[in-house]
C-alpha cells in the first residue's frame, strides 16, 4: 500500500530551540482535513516521534496537538546544552530530519482517495 | 477602553535591520501608542552572556537604534527596548545606552530615558542560595554558593512590573536589560490598563516581528535593512495583528506558528510571576491580512519568581577544520578519530584539562545519535573542537590534532604527503573564553522590581 510523508502534508515542519536544554518540534498540516485524519487513526503518537528521534518516550517532555490550527508539538530533551562545548546545533533549527521519515497509510485519508 | 496600538519593528535589535520606508510608513498611517522590540535572547548559547559581547552585527544595531529614535522621539511614540545589546548585562546595557547617547547628540533629539539593569548582585545570590531552596529548570539541580561563585555573570529576566515603573516615571525612551520578549512588547498596553494574558501573548506573536507573518505576494527581501513591522492591537478581551507592509498578512496558522515559537507547550508557558495559559486561545480571520485572537489568561503564581541565567567560563577554545577526500580515510574515520583522540590526551594530560569533541559534517555532524540516514558523504569536513584550562593549551593539542590527523598511518594509507586538506593558515583557530549554562533556575522575589533598578537621564 501506498505511503505518504509527513512533510508532504505540513507547511510548517521545523525545530527551535525551547529554553536551552530542549528542542521543540513543530509540525503544522496545510490542510485539516489531513490534520483530522492524522488524529481520529492516531497516525502520530509520542511513541512514533521517539522511534523517529531514535529515543526513548521519556525524553519526549511534551506530546501535544491543537485542533484549532491543525498543529502537533513534541518537545524533546537535548543530549548536550545549547551552545556548550560539543553541541551541534546552537539554536536547535536543523533537527527536523528525523521527522522526513515518518509516513502514513494512504488509506487513513480518505478525503483523498475520493477526491 | 480605547484600543492600544504597539508596533514591532524587529523580531531582534540589530538582526538584519529595520527596513526603514516601511516603518516610517507604519508610524505615520498607523499612529502606534508605543514602539516595542527585543534585543536579545539566550539562544544564541551562554558566551555572549558570560563574555559580555553583543551577538548582533554594531552597524546594525546602530541603524535600528538609530532609526526608531529619530523616527519616534519627534513624533512622541515611546520606545521600549528589551535584553539590550544581546543578554541584557551590565556590559550589554552600556553598549546600548552608549549609542543612544551617540544618536541622540548625532541627530540633535532630546528624551527622558529610562535604563533599567538586570545583572544579579553574586554575594547576594550565593547568600540566598545558602539559605534557601532555588529550584532548577528542565532538570536542573537546586542553585548553591558554588554554582553562583563559579558564574561570571548572571542575569535575571524582568517581567512587565521594572518596565511599568519606567513609564511611571515618564520615560520616553526604556533601554531594559534582560527582560522576557514578551513583556518587553506587552509591558506599555498592560500599564494602559489592557488584560495581562492577552497582552503578553500579543507580545509572544510579535517578538519575531515579521517572522509571525507570510507572504501573499512574491516580496523581495534578501538585500539591505529588510525586516518588517508588525502590528497589534488590543482592545477588551481580545488582540489583533496585522502586517506593516502589503505583501505579508498574518493569518491564524502564521500567528499561531508563532504563538508555538521556541516553547516547550502550545498550552502554557511559564512567565515572570506566573503562567501563561494559551490552552483557551482562539485564532479568527478577521479580513485577509489580520488575525484575531481571544482567550487567552494569565495565571499569577505566588510567590513571584524570577528566571535567572548564569553563565560559567569551562576554558579556551581552538578549532582547527580538517577536510578528507580519501575513501580509504572517510571508511575508517571514526575509529582514526577515537585512537586520535586517545593519544593526543595521553600526551597531554598532565599539562591541565583538556575536552575534545569532533564535529565530522558528511557524516552525522548535525543530528548526531537523532541520524537515520546511513548515507556518508564522499568528503568529510573534521572539525575538531578543544577546551582546555588555558588558551595556550587548547592551541598546543588543536596544532597536535591536525598534525597528528594528516600524518595518521591508517590500514592501506597512500597520502604519504598528508591525509587532510588543512583549512586555513593559521591552521588552528583560537576561540577564547568558552562558557557554559550553569545557573537556569526561578528565584522567589517580594518585589518584582527588586532585582531591576531603573535610572532615569535626562538626554
Amino acid at each position: 500500500m501506498a505511503r505518504i510523508y509527513l512533510d508532504k502534508l505540513c507547511n510548517v515542519l521545523r525545530t527551535k530551540n525551547a529554553g536551552p536544554f530542549r528542542y521543540t518540534l513543530d509540525i503544522m498540516f496545510r490542510d485539516p482535513r489531513d490534520y483530522r485524519a492524522v488524529i481520529d487513526s492516531r497516525l502520530l503518537t509520542r511513541e512514533i516521534i521517539a522511534a523517529a528521534y531514535a529515543t526513548t518516550t521519556e525524553n519526549i517532555t511534551n506530546f501535544e496537538s491543537f485542533d484549532n490550527i491543525s498543529a502537533f508539538k513534541a518537545t524533546i530533551k537535548r543530549k548536550i546544552a545549547s551552545g556548550s562545548p560539543g553541541d551541534s546545533d546552537c539554536y536547535g533549527m536543523n533537527q527536523e530530519g528525523p521527522m522526513l521519515q515518518i509516513s502514513f497509510p494512504e488509506e487513513a485519508f480518505l478525503h483523498r482517495l475520493l477526491a | 477602553m480605547k484600543p492600544i496600538k504597539t508596533v514591532t519593528p524587529t523580531g531582534c535589535i540589530g538582526n538584519r535591520g529595520i527596513n526603514r520606508e516601511a516603518f516610517i510608513r507604519v508610524l505615520d498611517e498607523e499612529r502606534p501608542d508605543v514602539v516595542a522590540a527585543d534585543a536579545g535572547s539566550l539562544d544564541c548559547g551562554p558566551w555572549y552572556l558570560g563574555a559580555g559581547k553583543a551577538h548582533s552585527p554594531l552597524k546594525n544595531i546602530t541603524w535600528d537604534l538609530d532609526l526608531l529614535l529619530t523616527e519616534c522621539v519627534p513624533r512622541k511614540i515611546p520606545v521600549i527596548i528589551g535584553s539590550a545589546g544581546g543578554s541584557g548585562a551590565n556590559a550589554h546595557v552600556q553598549l546600548t545606552v552608549d549609542l543612544i547617547h551617540e544618536i541622540a547628540k548625532k541627530r540633535g533629539l532630546n528624551f527622558r530615558l529610562a535604563v533599567i539593569r538586570s545583572e544579579v548582585n553574586k554575594s547576594y545570590l550565593a547568600q540566598r542560595a545558602s539559605a534557601e531552596r532555588i529550584t532548577g529548570i528542565d532538570g536542573l539541580e537546586p542553585l548553591t554558593p558554588t554554582d553562583v561563585e563559579s558564574c561570571s555573570t548572571i542575569v535575571g529576566m524582568m517581567g512587565v512590573e521594572p518596565l511599568m515603573k519606567a513609564l511611571n516615571a515618564g520615560a520616553e525612551v526604556i533601554i531594559a536589560g534582560r527582560a522576557a520578549d514578551n513583556a518587553v512588547i506587552g509591558s506599555f498596553a498592560v500599564w494602559r490598563g489592557a488584560d495581562k494574558g492577552l497582552a503578553l501573548h500579543m507580545g509572544d506573536i510579535m517578538e519575531c516581528g515579521d517572522t509571525a507573518l507570510i507572504e501573499t505576494q512574491k516580496l523581495l527581501r534578501g538585500l539591505g535593512p529588510n525586516r518588517i513591522p508588525i502590528i497589534g492591537t488590543i482592545g477588551e478581551g481580545y488582540f489583533q495583528l496585522k502586517a506593516g507592509h502589503p505583501s505579508l498578512a498574518c493569518t491564524p496558522q502564521s500567528a499561531a506558528a508563532h504563538s508555538l515559537y521556541e516553547r516547550s507547550s502550545m498550552y502554557s508557558s511559564a512567565q515572570p510571576g506566573g503562567v501563561l495559559d494559551t490552552s483557551g486561545a482562539l485564532y479568527e480571520q478577521v479580513d485577509p491580512v489580520t488575525t484575531r485572537v481571544t482567550g487567552t489568561k494569565f495565571i499569577s503564581t505566588n510567590p513571584y519568581t524570577v528566571l535567572l541565567e548564569g553563565a560559567r567560563r569551562v576554558g579556551y577554545r581552538s578549532v582547527t577544520i580538517l577536510g578528507v577526500r580519501s575513501p580509504r580515510m572517510i571508511e575508517q574515520i571514526d575509529q582514526i578519530l577515537e585512537q586520535l583522540r586517545e593519544s593526543v590526551i595521553a600526551l597531554f594530560k598532565d599539562e591541565g584539562k583538556i575536552k575534545i569533541h569532533f564535529h565530522v559534517y558528511g557524516k552525522n555532524a548535525v543530528l548526531g545519535g537523532h541520524e537515520f540516514s546511513n548515507n556518508v558523504s564522499h568528503e568529510l569536513g573534521v572539525v575538531a573542537d578543544v577546551v582546555a584550562d588555558t588558551q595556550a593549551l587548547a592551541h598546543q593539542v588543536a596544532d597536535d590534532i591536525w598534525l597528528r590527523l594528516s600524518f595518521w598511518r591508517y590500514e592501506g594509507r597512500q597520502t604519504t604527503a598528508g591525509n587532510c586538506a588543512v583549512l586555513f593558515s593559521p591552521n588552528v583557530i583560537d576561540g577564547g573564553e568558552t562558557f557554559d549554562l550553569k545557573i537556569y533556575h526561578q528565584l522567589p522575589v517580594d518585589d518584582p522590581c527588586a532585582l531591576f533598578p531603573v535610572e532615569i537621564l535626562n538626554v
